[in-house]
């Protein structure tokens, strides 16, 4: 079958009539969810997996995937206008999104962002659908020691991601690493720094962390100031105009767009590095290529772009190895997968020799999700950006009690409020002292899949476990990104007189 | 005058008596209250699916309302914590990782802060044998060829102190196998994918697993580690089939099936009303023995292996009693170091 009659096949399956309102349902739900901080799309699929239970298997999933494609897509909503990320992996986007909006340029941030997520997991969605045949090999040639590499290359770009200096981003960096180290330690099974409670004993948590890195400060500057997120330019302003603005800026950047998108899918792709990774790499990635690079964290439309496009098509790069393997791409397809048991579907190899055609589908799902959920959002952006505008001491007390109530809701754990205002304090301390809070985001994340894998490329093949040939493509490419400003500088040098 | 006969059918009548009526005290103390019913599973894992089924029942025959708690982390030990340390009123339940939770006293883990012996078993959901699995990669096809082998066989785990780690140190060492153990592993999926690619070439899997992931043969099962063969592996003998196992070395593989014995089960914590535990015991012994539910979760892939709290308590016992200080510490070593060099 080709590459066009398993797409057609796999439209077809979805355009049913009852598939087609479970997706108008879900999606809004999943809109919701990506809004409001701290309701991420774990939060989202946790509450519709009892709903599936008996529902006939594509409807059943359908309701999932449509739900937790488009969180991210709101998610980017709250980070550019109130530089709050909705969810973790929207860190990234408040760097230059949110610097946009206090711009006045809220609606092309927006704009931008919204057609990037939609595009973006679409192209993850052709990713998946076009190596869905060959899935096997390409999934097993991803072994431990690549994972490694594929993290440790994400840990180079702690310095590139966020504004500010590069050696504050590497120190914010290293503090990452060092929270992520709390907690329970499964190749040990040893908890460490846990100072015998129990909250620590599984570590800190990424939603309060995330929290009260960036909402926190937002929320006392708020306060303090009394005066709105966009300090130029009136309600007015904000038009549908300037939002379409934002996603003709996608095409113009289409380079930048396709570049994102294949590292989302194909961060996705490997199971272990972990899915909210991948906005923060295409960041860097986008920063470390750009001609503008030196204009990024102050409001760079390109900073927007890319993590956001990579954000959603990682979505579809994650269905691979979940499909294939039943092994989860990112967190949320862990959820997923919970998904696919209960409704007694077996994901795996033998899986996509009977079901292909659900494989299809289940594609085809989050591509029209991912459409029409960014449809719906560019609609209502010009009514939303006007959030911006709103006064700083009406709008935070409110924002204060969505974060608190939302950071309570993702585990009904009271400690993680107190530790939002905790982390509160740090984020605070670091933007008062010109930290960048993205990097410790990305070594938070990265640091268990960096310990675990490589430590059990060490026990499987021994200290030459780089000596595989993925693995040095992957070092080359890591050695090149490092080394690329340094080229770059050098080549301007030459051609300047 | 009162005869010793005459005062045994006064206690037995007041016991008949009180009995029926603690029972119906404890069912009158169910109705519209909440039970907080915690998992170490995540959501859509199999510990949740089974919570998540049930749960319809047990609001059904209580008459109160179920509240799902995923309590993952801490390698499942928070779930035991937080309801040992809950409120001693019989309305929060465990469903619990037998095997996670009594190693976490056998070898002392930091941050189990609880003690088995005093909470209450309620019943058991399900069990399984476990079966050691060879990968295409495997320097040996039989278990009877791996034993006393020179070649280093490579398993892999999720971690020293789970199910999967337990079976694999206590199988290789009563066997003699040259093991050299992986852990890291985020679960049984990744360590069957590491098994599929060469990373490792051993693995230990659960029956239904084993069942699953031995498909399309790229996984072959070498021996099932219990006295009896599993029903889903008729064909494959036991370790004690294959091989003459000596009665000290044996004891490795009992002291492995007791803990196999526990599977997923149900607790409440310590101090909860006598009469209340007597009232769950029974609404789940009804819940578990229902023949349409054991059907339907037998076409879940997901089987109800029913054992009553009287059989837990044994093979709890079985676990903690024999266990000297000089037999811990022996145990430590096995489990936590031997493999591991």
């Amino acid at each position: 079958m080709d590459y066009f009659t398993l797409l057609y096949d796999g439209f077809v399956r979805v355009m049913r009539p009852d598939i087609f309102v479970i997706m108008l349902a879900a999606i809004p739900f999943g809109l919701v969810f990506g809004i409001v901080p701290g309701l991420s799309g774990l939060t989202a699929l946790a509450i519709l997996l009892p709903f599936i239970y008996g529902m006939e298997p594509l409807a059943g999933l359908a309701l999932l995937l449509s739900a937790h494609a488009v969180v991210y897509t709101g998610g980017s909503v709250s980070a550019i206008l109130l530089g709050i990320p909705g969810s973790p992996p929207n860190a990234a986007t408040v760097v230059d999104g949110y610097p946009m909006a206090r711009q006045g340029k809220g609606g092309q941030a927006m704009g931008a962002a919204l057609m990037a997520s939609g595009l973006g997991g679409v192209f993850g969605v052709l990713v998946l659908v076009a190596i869905l045949p060959v899935l096997e090999p390409i999934v097993l040639s991803f072994g431990s020691p690549e994972t490694f590499f594929l993290a440790l290359m994400g840990v180079t770009f702690i310095a590139v991601v966020g504004e500010g200096p590069m050696q504050k981003g590497l120190i914010a960096g290293a503090l990452g690493i060092f929270l992520a180290l709390f907690g329970y330690q499964s190749v040990t099974s040893v908890p460490r720094f846990h100072f015998d409670t129990d909250y620590l004993l599984d570590g800190f948590r990424i939603i309060p962390l995330a929290l009260g890195l960036f909402a926190i400060p937002e929320l006392i500057a708020l306060s303090a100031k009394g005066k709105s997120v966009a300090q130029q330019g009136s309600v007015s302003n904000v038009t549908f105009r300037h939002v379409m603005e934002g996603c003709a800026a996608v095409f113009t950047h289409w380079w930048l767009f396709l570049k994102s998108s294949t590292i989302g899918a194909v961060v996705g792709i490997v199971p272990g590095v972990g899915g909210e990774t991948s906005p923060f790499v295409a960041y860097a990635a986008a920063k470390q290529s750009s001609r503008t690079a030196s204009t990024y964290g102050q409001g760079n439309i390109e900073g927007v772009i890319a993590p956001e496009s990579s954000n959603n098509a990682k979505e579809g790069g994650a269905l691979v190895p979940t499909l294939a393997f039943g092994i989860p791409g990112s967190t949320g397809m862990a959820l997923l997968l919970g998904g696919f048991l209960i409704l007694g579907l077996e994901p795996g190899p033998e899986f996509l020799k009977e079901h292909m055609d659900l494989g299809v589908g289940l594609a085809m799902v989050v591509a029209i999700a991912n459409i029409m959920a960014a449809a719906v959002m560019i609609l209502l952006a010009k009514y939303i950006a006007r959030l911006t505008f709103v006064r700083g001491h009406i709008l935070a007390p409110l924002l204060l009690a969505v974060v608190v109530l939302g950071t309570y809701a993702s585990k009904n754990n009271e400690m993680d409020v107190v530790y939002v205002f905790i982390f509160g304090a740090l984020g605070y301390l670091m933007k008062e002292l010109n930290y960048s809070r993205a990097p410790l985001i990305l070594g938070f994340v990265l640091t268990n899949s960096i310990e675990s894998y490589l430590h059990i490329s060490l026990r499987s093949f021994g200290p030459t476990f780089f000596l595989r040939p993925i693995s040095l493509l992957i070092i080359a490419l890591l050695v090149l990104g490092i080394a690329w400003p340094s080229l770059m500088r050098l080549g301007n040098r030459r051609k300047s007189p | 005058m009162i005869t010793r006969t005459s005062v045994f059918a006064i206690v037995a009548a007041l016991t008949f008596v009180a009995a029926p009526a603690g029972a119906q005290d404890a069912a009158a103390f169910y109705k519209g209250k909440n039970i907080t019913f915690i998992t170490p599973g995540s959501p859509g894992g199999g510990y949740d699916t089974y919570m998540r089924e049930i749960i319809p029942h047990l609001e059904k025959k209580t008459g109160a309302t179920v509240v799902p708690v995923n309590e993952p982390g801490g390698g499942h030990l928070l779930a035991v914590n937080k309801t040992y340390s809950a409120k001693p009123d019989g309305l929060t339940i465990l469903l619990n990782d037998g095997e996670a939770s009594l190693l976490g006293i056998v070898l002392d883990v930091a941050g189990a802060r609880y003690d088995l012996a005093k909470m209450n078993w309620i019943s058991r959901i399900n069990a399984e044998k476990r079966l050691i699995l060879f990968t295409k990669s495997s320097p040996y096809k039989t278990i009877k060829e791996a034993a006393g082998g020179k070649a280093v066989i490579k398993f892999g785990t999720t971690g020293k102190t789970d199910a999967t780690g337990l079976a694999t140190t206590m199988a290789s060492h009563a066997l003699g196998l040259n093991t050299s153990i992986v852990t890291g592993y985020k679960g049984s999926r990744e360590f069957v994918r590491a098994a599929v690619q060469g990373e490792v070439n051993a693995i230990s899997l659960s029956e239904s697993s084993a069942l699953r992931f031995s498909k399309g043969g790229r996984l072959i099962p070498a021996a099932t580690l219990a006295h009896e063969r599993s029903e889903l592996f008729p064909k494959v003998p036991t370790v004690f089939e294959q091989l003459k196992i000596s009665k000290d070395k044996a004891w490795y593989l009992d002291f492995h099936e007791s803990f196999a014995e526990i599977g997923r089960s149900l607790l409440t914590g310590p101090g909860v009303p006598a009469d209340r535990v007597a009232y769950l015991r029974k609404v789940f012994d009804e819940i578990l023995n229902d023949k349409a539910f054991a059907a339907h979760m037998e076409e879940k892939k997901r089987p109800i292996r029913y054992a009553n709290a009287a059989t837990l308590e044994k093979a709890a016992k079985a676990v903690l009693d024999g266990l000297t200080p000089e037999r811990k510490k022996e145990l430590k070593g096995i489990i936590l170091n031997k493999y591991y060099k």
